[in-house]
C-alpha cells in the first residue's frame, strides 16, 4: 500500500477501516491512496504504477464503501513482474521516458508536465547527470521539435540504468565526506612503503594505522554500494559492467582487513605480509580509479551522445 | 542535514550574509572556494558574492563548459570565474547556487548575469542582488518561489525553504495533515446510516478515535469536534484563531467562490483561513454536501498549493 501522506493511514486508522490485520496484508499490495489527482501524480516516475492494470487507486474524500471494498480487494491482489519493476528508480525512468516518448507525438502540454516531473526525480536521484540533455530536451520541446526530442529521449533510456550504477558510488568521489583514496589506502600504503625502505620505524606504520583505522568503513560503504545497485533497478547488462571491479575490491579489502587488524591488535606481522597488503592497497587505489574514470567518461558519453542525437536529426 | 555554503571574495559580504542566514542554517562562510574544507556536507547551497571586476574571458570560457554551446557572453564580474571548475567537480552535491551581486555592479550586467546563470545545469541555480541585509532578503523574495520563505528568516520559513530543496513542499504538507484529520468524520458518517442530517455527524463525532491523531491533526480534529456543536465555538477558539494556516490571495480567492457555489453562509470575518475552512466544512447540512465540500477544499489546497504562512 502507498499512501500519498502517512497522515492518510492515520486518518483511516481513526475511522476504523485500517487495523492490525489488514495493514499487513496491504503492506505490499498494489494499492494507491491520495488526495491529489491521480493523473497528475501518474506524471511522476515514483508513480509510473499506477498505470498498470491491477492497482487498485483511489482519491479521497471517497465513500466508505469505496474504500472499504478498495482495501478488501487490493488484499486480494497479487504483485506482478511489472509493478515490482516499477517500484525501482531505473524501471520508473524506464518507464517515463517512454511514456514521455509517446506524448511527444500526441499531447505536448502532458509532455512538458511528465519532462518536469521527470526532471525533478533526475535531480533527487542522480544529480548531475542528466541535468544538460533534460535542459536541451525542456528547450527542444518548447519549440516543438518531436524529431530532435525523440532522439534524446531514446538517447536518456539508452543510459539511464548505466548512470544509476555508477552513481552509486558517488560517496567515493568528489563532494563526498570522506576522500576514500587520498585519506584511508594512501597513506597507509605510504606508510607501509617508507617502512620497507627503511624510512620509518615499525611503530610509525601501526600509529598510521591506529589513527585511522579506515578499512572497516571501507568494507561496509561497499557493501552498501551493493545493496544500491541492487535498489536501482537497473538491467543486468549495467549491473555486470562494475560487479567484477566491485567484487575485486571486495576481495582486496577483506584480504586487507587480515593484516591490517592484526597490525593493530599488536600482533607480529612478517614484511611478505606487509608487502602484499602494500600491492593490496595498491590495487584498491587502483581499482578506485578506475571506477571513477569510467564514472566521468559516462557522464561525458551521456552528454555527448545526447548532444549528438539533436544535432543528428536536423 | 543541508547545509549552507556562502563563497564571496568581499569579506564585508560574511556579516551580512551571517546576519541574514545564519541563526537558521549556520552557513560555512570561505572568501575562495580553495578555504572549503575537505569533508564537504553530502548536499549544500552554494553562494557567491560577485563584487569585483575580473577576466571576461575566463569567465566566458569556464561558463561555456557548464551551460554548453557556443553563445557569447557579455560583461561578467566575478569570483565566479576561479569557482567554475570547483562547481563542475562538486555540481553532484551542490543542491543549489546563489549568485550574489554586489553594490559596484551596474543593474544591465546584473541583468546579464542572471541570464546567464539561469542557463547552468538543472534548476538549481537562484540568481539574486542585494547590498543589504534587508535588500538581500526582498531580493530572495523576489526570485524563484523556494526563496520566498526566507522573507522573515524565521526557523520555520527557513525549514520550509529546506523542505522545498529536499523535495516536499511545506505548503502541499500541511494541506494534506489538515485533509486528512477531516476525512474520519465524513467515513463514519456515512457509518451511521444518517446521512441526510447532522445528527449523523453528531453521532460519528462519538466514534472518530481522536488518539490516531498528534500534533497539527489533532488539534484539526478537536477543532471539527467543536465546530459540530456550533460554528462559533470553532471559528471563535482562540486556538483555531493563532492557527498558522493562511491561503494565499488567488488561493482565498478561488475558495471564496467555492463557498459562494455551495451557498455557504461563511462569515468574512473568520480570523483565519482554517477558521473559514473549518465553517465551511461543518455547515455542511448532509453527508454529499460534506463530502463535495470536503473535494472543493481539496482542489483548492492542492491544486494550487497555498503561500507559507507569514510568521
Amino acid at each position: 500500500m502507498t499512501l500519498e501522506h502517512p497522515s492518510i493511514a492515520t486518518a483511516l486508522r481513526a475511522a476504523g477501516l485500517l487495523y492490525g490485520r489488514l495493514t499487513a496484508k496491504l503492506a505490499d499490495a498494489p494499492l494507491f491512496v491520495a488526495w491529489s489527482s491521480l493523473d497528475v501524480l501518474a506524471l511522476r516516475p515514483e508513480y509510473a504504477w499506477l498505470s498498470l492494470k491491477d492497482t487498485v487507486c483511489i482519491q479521497l474524500p471517497n465513500t466508505l464503501a469505496n474504500i472499504t471494498s478498495a482495501l478488501h480487494a487490493a488484499s486480494r491482489v497479487s504483485k506482478s513482474a511489472d509493478y515490482l519493476r516499477l517500484q525501482k528508480p531505473v524501471g520508473q525512468m524506464d518507464s517515463s521516458l517512454r511514456c514521455l516518448a509517446n506524448e511527444i507525438a500526441s499531447d505536448k502540454e502532458r509532455a512538458a508536465a511528465r519532462l518536469s516531473e521527470i526532471h525533478r526525480f533526475c535531480i533527487k536521484r542522480w544529480p548531475g547527470w542528466f541535468d544538460t540533455p533534460l535542459h536541451s530536451l525542456k528547450q527542444l520541446l518548447r519549440v516543438g521539435d518531436r524529431p530532435a526530442s525523440t532522439a534524446l529521449v531514446e538517447c536518456l533510456l539508452k543510459h539511464c540504468g548505466r548512470a544509476a550504477v555508477y552513481d552509486c558510488f558517488k560517496q567515493f568521489f568528489h563532494g563526498a565526506g570522506r576522500d576514500i583514496v587520498n585519506q584511508g589506502p594512501g597513506p597507509s600504503r605510504a606508510s607501509i612503503d617508507y617502512f620497507l625502505q627503511g624510512h620509518i620505524d615499525m611503530s610509525d606504520v601501526i600509529e598510521v594505522f591506529t589513527e585511522d583505522p579506515w578499512w572497516p568503513g571501507l568494507a561496509k560503504a561497499l557493501c552498501d554500494v551493493s545493496s544500491q545497485i541492487d535498489a536501482t533497478g537497473a538491467p543486468r547488462e549495467d549491473v555486470d559492467a562494475v560487479s567484477p571491479r566491485l567484487e575485486s575490491l571486495r576481495e582486496s579489502v577483506s584480504r586487507l582487513s587480515e593484516t591490517l587488524d592484526a597490525l593493530v591488535g599488536g600482533q607480529k606481522v612478517a614484511q611478505e605480509s606487509l608487502r602484499l597488503a602494500e600491492s593490496e592497497l595498491a590495487e584498491v587505489m587502483d581499482i578506485i580509479s578506475k571506477i571513477s574514470e569510467e564514472r566521468e567518461s559516462l557522464r561525458r558519453t551521456v552528454e555527448e551522445e545526447c548532444a549528438h542525437a539533436e544535432a543528428s536529426v536536423h | 542535514m543541508i547545509s549552507f555554503v556562502t563563497v564571496y571574495d568581499d569579506p564585508s559580504s560574511q556579516q551580512m550574509i551571517q546576519n541574514v542566514l545564519s541563526s537558521e542554517l549556520q552557513p560555512l562562510c570561505v572568501d575562495d572556494t580553495s578555504k572549503l574544507p575537505a569533508e564537504l556536507p553530502p548536499a549544500f547551497l552554494l553562494a557567491f558574492h560577485l563584487s569585483q571586476c575580473q577576466g571576461v574571458g575566463v569567465v566566458e570560457e569556464s561558463l561555456k563548459r557548464l551551460v554548453g554551446g557556443d553563445s557569447t557572453f557579455p560583461t561578467l564580474y566575478g569570483s565566479l570565474a576561479k569557482h567554475v571548475n570547483w562547481i563542475t567537480r562538486n555540481w553532484d552535491s551542490v543542491l543549489g547556487l546563489i549568485v550574489l551581486s554586489g553594490p559596484g555592479v551596474p543593474a544591465n550586467t546584473q541583468t546579464d548575469i542572471t541570464e546567464l546563470i539561469c542557463r547552468l545545469p538543472g534548476e538549481r541555480v537562484r540568481p539574486v542582488g542585494f547590498t543589504s541585509p534587508s535588500t538581500l532578503r526582498s531580493g530572495l523574495t523576489m526570485c524563484h518561489p523556494p526563496w520566498t520563505h526566507l522573507e522573515n528568516a524565521s526557523p520555520g520559513a527557513v525549514q520550509r525553504l529546506i523542505d522545498e530543496l529536499c523535495g516536499s513542499d511545506a505548503s502541499v504538507e500541511s494541506a494534506l495533515q489538515l485533509l486528512c484529520a477531516l476525512l474520519p468524520f465524513g467515513l463514519l458518517w456515512e457509518a451511521s446510516c444518517e446521512t441526510s442530517s447532522q445528527s449523523g455527524l453528531i453521532r460519528a463525532k462519538r466514534d472518530v478515535c481522536l488518539d490516531e491523531f498528534q500534533g497539527f491533526e489533532r488539534f484539526i480534529a478537536d477543532a471539527v469536534l467543536n465546530g459540530i456543536d456550533g460554528i462559533a465555538d470553532a471559528t471563535r477558539n482562540p486556538a483555531v484563531a493563532r492557527i498558522d494556516f493562511r491561503l494565499s490571495k488567488s488561493t482565498a480567492t478561488s475558495f471564496m467562490e467555492e463557498c459562494k457555489a455551495h451557498n455557504a453562509k461563511v462569515e468574512a470575518k473568520c480570523q483565519t483561513s482554517l477558521a473559514l475552512a473549518l465553517q465551511f466544512l461543518t455547515d455542511s447540512q448532509s453527508l454529499p454536501e460534506w463530502n463535495s465540500r470536503l473535494g472543493s477544499l481539496r482542489d483548492v489546497l492542492l491544486l494550487e498549493a497555498p503561500e507559507a504562512p507569514k510568521e
